[in-house]
């Protein structure tokens, strides 16, 4: 039972990084906040000295805002702008340190900012390379979902429908099996990072390809791997939302509901970084079997 | 001929002889003896009307003229496609094979002098002149009608059937049959609308404004292949099976229209309010809401009736149209309503209530108190959205009766006003347009939820108890006929003359004219609060050699200290309406202020021991069509808990929003 030994590993590599873990929250957190203090100065100047605010603090106050969108939307374009830069600059800073998480797991070292720092950006062109062409794959990859979707629910035009069900019944077909394929594409993009650190080559057609035949030769053992991968996050986010829904909207509950947010972040971090050193643990066990 | 005459003498004593039988709501204007056969081969009408009509007015009426609406899809020049545009998505390409355009036309016509007709007929363009506009047909009768005389007709027509046009049509073996027949226009008689002088009111059909009809009695036979099923306005009375056809009869009194509904695959469920009838149409993946439905009728029709007044028909059908039928989900027709949902809608959207109630609620406003929707669109719709917020706001409460669903809550009230306030539209036109002169936008933000947001201000201004005898005169005094929009004006100043006095001025005028007739937009705001500690008086007070120095005993250092304290309220838009303000201090005490909100800034000032902490304007949200509630206070401390929430909440949001995209690198 390699996979689940490797699973293992991977939490027990995720207590003795929590400095990196840390890190991963913190960036998350800060770059959140670029976008988070503009929407704060908005409320502020908006709201700050207005009673309806306070009014809104017991529930979803939907008249609220309401009317921060209608008086108010000449920062929301602004805002959102932001918001997309931040996101995509986020992705960069996470492709630049997925270099530094996996090179650290696969040194099997103790974590120290240098080597963080050493992986992340020597590979960091090499993992962005391969980061342009997985979204494309994945771009592909929906778009042949929502092609599979339409050909299963007979078109979307709701005109030539025999009936609404079609739709729901096409999405229990179709759902599944781009969640596979999106887990198997995972697993291949995972798997060639590994690679890259491995070989150190600059071309990335050799990691690709040797990557794909250690997939090949244990595909099953992988896809134990991440589909144990994804049943304990699916687990994480229902108990967070079960949790969540303990609590009712008040004033009182404000902290909380973000102290527990933000405990769920923490949680979503460690469930890559489980994922990338379980992956790590069980490439190198199939690689010396090989 | 004879014969045929004899037939028709018949049928009509069999009509008067039910007629007898109800007690008579209306005035009966034109009844209709109707036998139709839907051929779904050619998806052809084939009918035959007797239509006996009387002349409401004191006026000699020479023509009679007819809505012909379904030449409104005959091509793409008429009136209602040049004010619609042509709308790819629906009309498919040229290679159909099916011509999905349509037509109707009168073969034959008769009068009960055995005079023929069909030459004294001529298509009428009286909007637009529009000569390709087939929608309005005149018929010039041989023997004139009488002042308060009738005439019967017959006649044969043949119609094809639209394929997925707005409201009406087939698709597949789905049949929405509205606006169906042809169907004489409203006479008018002096008076009736503010009209001088009696008339026609036969609108061709335009792209906005859908309704207005005649009272009458109607007898409906359908024949059609005996797979399929019906559903109608009025009672099913009969129902023959004749090889592999069927004929449905049914009938309905005291109503303005006729629609129906067919298809081989409706599964029916029933429910009973006291003595009306529900019925829900629908297809096999959509039963499960039936429960939604009989709830929310039910809910309706007990409200509308402790509220306005009882609905009186026998029976009432819901349709909730499969999805290739969505071109026919929310409309009115007399007893008979259509909705919108999907299968897999959760129980916090209430998209099927939301619907179902607006659609009961326009039996009301447009059936039994027969408005012009086309000339006055407010007085239908509008009102129709005032009482949906009502029903569904007290029933499923006021700020999660439109959603409430994975902690987004939204009321119908408050849903409305975003509607209204989201339209870049919502100052281009006063309320009182016509439904066809809304030319650039507006119609459904200022025809419905401006008007559905007047209402409510007027009902924070006059009282819920003046308002409720406002509905209860008006429901009283015009059901079964046709009010204008003065009417029900009428109505409001009398009424509140008596609940009130003179308390808002000589009448309610000043209201109109702002709301329904202007454009204008309402925003107060809470401009400042300032609280001025009182100082002893310094300086040279009572001479120019006496300086006054301030005190040792400095009131900075006394415990209690006075204040000069004053709110400044100002007007922001040019809608003028009385306002209550409500003034906080410090030490609890409350001030309730009235201010007439003419002046464009006013301010309310006091002396004492306590500062003025929040002072916030209408704060029962009376005015329901403020533009800004956020503005309508002020507090002098900032609302930190609030800004926290929001902001810890879009922090988060943009967290995991965050880590979602990164998981995909």
């Amino acid at each position: 039972m390699q996979p689940i030994k490797a699973y293992c590993l991977g939490w027990k590599a995720l207590f003795k990084s929590k400095i990196m873990w840390l890190f991963l929250f913190t960036a998350n957190f800060l770059f959140a906040l670029i976008v988070a203090l503009p929407i704060k100065t908005l409320f502020n100047s908006a709201a700050a000295n207005s009673l309806s605010i306070n009014e809104s603090l017991n529930r979803f106050d939907f008249t609220f805002l309401s009317d921060i969108l209608n008086q108010y939307n000449m920062s929301i374009p602004i805002i959102s702008n932001q918001l997309i830069m931040v996101i995509a600059l986020y992705l960069l800073f996470s492709i630049l340190l997925s270099g530094g998480i996996i090179y650290v797991f696969y040194l099997n070292d103790k974590f120290s900012f240098g080597n963080f720092g050493k992986g992340s950006f020597k590979f960091f062109w090499r993992y962005l390379r391969l980061s342009i062409y997985f979204l494309v794959i994945q771009s592909l990859l929906i778009y042949g979902a929502y092609k599979c979707y339409v050909i299963f629910s007979g078109g979307l035009n709701p005109f030539e429908m025999e009936s609404d069900s079609s739709l729901i019944s096409a999405f229990k077909i179709v759902a599944p099996i781009y969640m596979l394929l999106f887990i198997i594409v995972k697993l291949i993009q995972d798997l060639i990072k590994i690679e890259i650190i491995k070989s150190d080559e600059t071309l990335l057609i050799k990691p690709i390809m040797s990557a794909l035949n250690t997939i090949a030769k244990n595909f099953f053992s992988f896809l134990l791997l991440y589909l144990l991968n994804v049943i304990v996050a699916i687990g994480f986010f229902a108990f967070y939302f079960l949790i969540k829904n303990l609590f009712p909207i008040s004033s009182q509950t404000v902290l909380p509901l973000f102290i527990l947010s933000q405990l769920f972040i923490l949680c979503r971090i460690a469930l890559k970084l489980v994922n990338y050193k379980s992956a790590v643990e069980l490439f190198k066990a199939k690689v010396e079997e090989l | 001929m004879k014969f045929r005459l004899y037939i028709i003498f018949y049928f009509y004593v069999l009509l008067l002889s039910y007629q007898a039988k109800a007690e008579q709501l209306s005035a009966r204007i034109a009844n209709y003896d109707i036998n139709v056969r839907l051929d779904v081969e050619s998806k052809m009408l084939y009918g035959h009307t007797v239509l006996n009509w009387n002349n409401p007015s004191a006026d000699v009426v020479e023509d009679l003229q007819f809505h012909m609406y379904y030449n409104a899809f005959k091509n793409s020049e008429s009136t209602f496609m040049k004010e619609r545009g042509i709308f790819d998505g629906i009309l498919g390409n040229a290679n159909d094979n099916d011509c999905r355009w349509s037509y109707t036309t009168i073969i034959s016509m008769e009068d009960e002098y055995g005079n023929q007709l069909v030459n004294n007929m001529k298509y009428i363009q009286p909007d637009d002149g529009n000569i390709d506009d087939q929608t309005v047909l005149q018929v010039q009768l041989a023997n004139p009608v009488e002042a308060f005389g009738s005439v019967t007709v017959e006649f044969t027509w043949e119609a094809k059937v639209p394929n997925i046009m707005p409201r009406t049509g087939y698709n597949k073996d789905y049949y929405f049959m509205v606006q169906w027949f042809p169907k004489v226009g409203v006479y008018e008689a002096e008076g009736t609308r503010g009209r001088e002088r009696g008339g026609w009111s036969c609108h061709q059909y335009h792209s906005s404004g859908e309704y207005y009809g005649e009272f009458g009695v109607y007898q409906v036979a359908i024949t059609l292949p005996s797979n399929y099923v019906v559903g109608a306005s009025g009672e099913l009375v009969h129902q023959a099976k004749e090889a592999d056809e069927q004929t449905w009869v049914f009938h309905v009194d005291d109503v303005i229209d006729f629609g129906w509904t067919a298809s081989p695959h409706f599964i029916v469920q029933e429910d009973q309010y006291k003595d009306t009838k529900i019925k829900y149409y629908t297809y096999p993946s959509k039963t499960h809401f039936s429960e939604r439905y009989f709830r929310t009728i039910k809910n309706a029709l007990a409200y509308m009736e402790e509220h306005v007044g009882p609905y009186p028909y026998s029976t009432l059908c819901i349709i909730d149209p499969p999805i290739h039928g969505i071109f026919s989900g929310a409309m009115e027709y007399p007893t008979f309503v259509s909705t919108t949902s999907f299968c897999f809608l959760p129980t916090g959207i209430k998209m099927p209530e939301t619907l179902a109630t607006h659609e009961f609620v326009h039996q009301y406003f447009m059936q039994m108190i027969s408005t012009h929707e086309q000339d006055e669109p407010w007085m239908d719709e509008g009102m129709t959205t005032y009482w949906e917020s009502r029903i569904l706001d007290h029933f499923d409460g006021e700020n999660s009766s439109t959603i409430d669903w994975l902690g987004i809550k939204v009321g119908n009230k408050e849903f409305n006003r975003w509607e209204y306030f989201g339209d870049k539209n919502y100052k281009i036109a006063e309320g009182s347009r016509k439904a066809r002169e809304f030319n650039h936008g507006g119609y459904g933000s200022i025809a419905y939820n401006k008007t559905a947001m007047w209402l409510n201000t007027l009902e924070g201004i006059v009282g819920q108890d003046c308002m409720s005898a406002i509905w209860k005169s008006y429901f009283n005094r015009w059901k079964f006929k046709h009010p204008g929009g003065q009417d029900f004006i009428d109505v409001v100043n009398e009424t509140v003359s008596k609940y009130h006095q003179k308390k808002f001025g000589e009448n309610m005028n000043w209201f109109f004219a702002q709301v329904l007739y202007g454009t204008e937009e309402c925003d107060y705001t809470i401009d400042e609060i300032d609280n001025n500690e009182i100082l002893p008086k310094i300086g040279y007070l009572n001479n120019t050699e006496d300086c006054i120095a301030m005190p040792d005993e400095n009131p900075n250092n006394a415990e209690t200290k006075t204040y000069r304290s004053k709110v400044v309220v100002k007007r922001l838009g040019d809608m003028q309406l009385p306002i209550e303000v409500q003034i906080n201090f410090e030490d609890g005490k409350q001030i309730n202020e009235s201010w007439s909100g003419f002046e464009r800034s006013t301010e309310f000032s006091y002396t004492g021991t306590n500062k003025i902490i929040s002072a916030e304007i209408d704060p029962e949200h009376k005015i329901d069509i403020d533009k800004n509630f956020i503005n309508n206070s002020y507090t002098t401390a900032p609302q930190t808990k609030g800004i926290q929430k929001y902001f810890l909440r879009a922090l988060s949001f943009i967290q995991h929003t965050m880590e979602t995209v990164a998981f995909l690198i």
